[in-house]
């Protein structure tokens, strides 16, 4: 169980964290309108860590799922709704940059989608006792995700400002 | 082997494979195809699909059955079993030749999916579609799972 | 090419078998003593929906890759639809299995 805690925590960070560069490289890459051979290699390596830890997390987090019901007995948690509800946000991550990448979604949109499902990810595997539905939860995410698109677009914006005025 | 390690194998190796029919998809998108990754990622994802099959089948035929079923129909959600593993255990026999098909694609059309529009997006359908029956089977290995009380 | 006619049979040959599982599944279903002859010859009735599934994808791709279209546009149309089948299928057993859960047949 241990190992698996620490598996899970190590793909968390690396899936969190390199989602979080992304955000921010991609935002410098693009303060002059073009992202360059060298950004476009950065931003890639930094999608390629976020993918492993996207599927540490997954083998891990299934991992806990089989503890639960080989060892521990606990199977009443694979029914809780607020497992379902992080499953379903995780299952977001790869399905939203598949649309990203076939360009189906806006980037404001796709960005904001990857880093609130990240955190979403991390604030309800932190919490025990979530007294809310599943579709309470994804009803919040949701809300969380035009929050979040709200905030980078201003982000954006001020630093772009910013980035332009400077000699 | 135990069925305990049966169905941990049966687990890890089926997303192995999902994770591998992904990487294929999106792969396949991009404007300078890498050919070794699709080829070799194309390849892990028939293999761990296969090898899933076998230790699932281990699982199922010799214990299912007789130890884990009768619990499930007994309990709160019968439906776990009537609908969901019986769905899942014939659903998840499209995706070996659905995996096999698109990794042989891969392997002895490849120098083809560059140049070929069509073709590419045809397979990267096919990798798509594997890996979204994939996620539907574990969704539902999930459900059956928390069933058994 | 070689490889494009034997890759287009063995798609086809897929088609085949995706349509051939969902149709043993909903026969063994309805057809107590095929599901039964099934458990007597391959000692389980999934093992032996997966073997016969296995044979006809060889044995059919293998005959196919004789008379199959030679072109590049037969061989993507075929994985296309492949492609559907495969989705239709699995909608089909699904729904069976839901139907038959709530009784409505």
């Amino acid at each position: 169980m241990p190992l698996l805690v620490i598996g899970h925590i190590i793909g968390t960070v690396l899936g969190a964290g390199a989602a979080t560069f992304a955000e921010i490289l991609h935002m410098r890459a693009m303060r002059d309108g073009v992202i360059d051979p060298e950004e476009s290699a950065t931003l890639k390596v930094t999608y390629r860590i976020l993918r492993i830890g996207l599927f540490i997390a997954i083998i891990t987090g299934f991992g806990f799922l089989l503890y639960f019901r080989f060892v521990s007995g606990h199977t009443e948690i694979l029914y809780s709704e607020k497992l379902w509800a992080k499953m379903t946000i995780v299952l977001l991550i790869p399905l939203n940059a598949f649309l990203l990448q076939m360009r189906r979604i806006p980037f404001w949109l796709g960005s904001s989608i990857s880093l609130t499902a990240w955190y979403a990810a991390i604030i309800l595997g932190v919490y025990r006792g979530v007294p809310l539905s599943y579709l309470e939860i994804l009803g919040i995410f949701a809300a969380a995700v035009l929050v979040m698109a709200a905030v980078l677009v201003l982000i954006r914006k001020s630093y772009y400002k910013i980035a332009s005025i400077k000699p | 082997m135990s069925f305990g390690f049966a169905i941990a194998a049966h687990v890890i190796l089926g997303l192995c494979g999902l994770a591998s029919s992904y990487a294929v998809v999106l792969n396949l998108r991009k404007r300078e195809l890498p050919r070794g990754f699709l080829k070799t990622f194309s390849l892990i994802a028939f293999l761990s699909y296969a090898a899933s099959w076998a230790t699932a089948a281990y699982y199922y035929v010799l214990l299912y059955g007789k130890a884990v079923k009768p619990v499930i129909l007994a309990g709160k959600y019968p439906w776990a079993h009537t609908i969901f593993m019986e769905s899942k255990e014939h659903i998840f026999l499209l995706i070996p030749f659905l995996s096999l098909l698109t990794a042989a694609i891969i392997w002895f059309l490849g120098n083809r999916l560059q140049s070929d529009e069509s073709l590419r997006s045809a397979t990267a359908a096919l990798a798509l579609v594997t890996f979204l029956i994939g996620v539907f089977v574990t969704i539902a290995g999930v459900l059956i799972s928390g069933a058994v009380r | 090419m070689p490889h494009t006619r034997t890759i287009t049979a063995f798609l086809i040959s897929g088609i085949v078998t995706a349509i051939f599982i969902a149709a043993i599944t909903i026969g063994g279903e309805l057809a107590p003593a095929f599901k039964d002859w099934l458990k007597t010859t391959f000692y389980h009735h999934w093992l032996g929906k997966g073997a016969l599934a296995v044979i006809l994808f060889f044995v059919l791709g293998i005959l196919l890759s004789f008379i199959a279209p030679r072109s590049d546009s037969a061989l993507a149309s075929s994985a296309r639809a492949l492609t559907w089948v495969s989705i239709l299928s699995a909608l089909v057993i699904l729904g069976f299995f839901t139907a038959e859960a709530f009784h409505l047949f």
